[in-house]
């Protein structure tokens, strides 16, 4: 695996963490971090071309109780690691 | 009740525009939010921490004060999904195209079978662009209409449930 993956399932493995500390978010999320998991160790997953977003941002912050939380924080790297790092 | 009708007389692509162009604007609006990390500041192109800006299109928003009450819509299938952040000026009539064009990605489990009649009243700060695409984009390509409100818990913003959406299933490949 190469250094930009094993980077990118390091700030998965952050995410994860705190999506498990926040009683805001139910099993979905953590679904949905596994699938992204999934995808980016069997390659399948599509470059963002620089505009392409995960969606987690945006569903963590549509609902969160805070627009502070280390979640938001976690998944939002997440987001711009793969517009910027992931683009082709 | 508040009248189902969109308050704002802008059209889809002057709102477009507004969001893609007014970088005046943008530098003129503040930052209303709490910024921990450099992370997550706000850039030139939306006055929101880069958290948020991410889920326009291109990190591009407006902020925009609402100079009189303004009804937005939301678009949900029960409850977990009813109230949010997240609102449109967009009004559609069948779900699968709330669902691209906002890019609902059906994971999170919005149908998008419902709408709401969202009155947010005069003063209160919204963010406006335009939906960025989800993964997979061939499915959630986005291109609708976004508001973003900092409190959707603000009890003077109503909530009325207007007509239902055409339901039709919603394929991806």
């Amino acid at each position: 695996m190469d250094a930009r993956n094993t980077e990118f399932l390091g700030l998965i493995d952050r995410a994860v963490a705190a999506a498990g500390a926040d009683a805001s978010q139910g099993p979905k999320l953590l679904a949905a971090l596994q699938s992204l998991r999934g995808q980016i160790e069997s390659g399948s997953l599509e470059p963002s071309r620089g505009v392409v977003t995960l969606g987690l941002a945006r569903h963590v912050a549509d609902t969160a109780g805070s627009l502070d939380s280390p979640l938001l924080q976690a998944v939002g790297d997440l987001e711009r690691f793969y517009q910027e790092r992931y683009q082709e | 009740m508040p009248s189902f009708r969109p308050p704002c007389r802008r059209t889809r692509r002057s709102l477009r525009s507004l969001a893609l162009g007014a970088l005046g604007g943008a530098l003129l609006g503040g930052v209303a939010l709490a910024q921990s990390e450099s992370t997550t500041q706000a850039t030139p192109a939306c006055p929101l921490p880069a958290n948020l800006a991410v889920t326009f299109l291109e990190s591009k928003c407006t902020r925009v004060v609402l100079s009189q009450p303004t009804t937005f819509y939301r678009y949900f299938s029960g409850d977990n999904n009813r109230y949010g952040r997240f609102l449109t000026t967009d009004r559609f009539s069948v779900n699968t195209d709330v669902i691209r064009s906002l890019a609902l990605h059906q994971d999170w489990g919005n149908k998008a079978i419902r709408s709401l009649a969202v009155t947010v009243p005069a003063g209160t700060a919204v963010y406006q662009g335009v939906v960025a695409p989800q993964t997979p984009s061939a499915c959630y390509p986005g291109g609708g209409q976004q508001t973003f409100i900092e409190n959707s818990k603000d009890p003077q913003i109503t909530w009325v449930e207007g007509p239902p959406l055409t339901e039709k299933p919603f394929t991806c490949p």
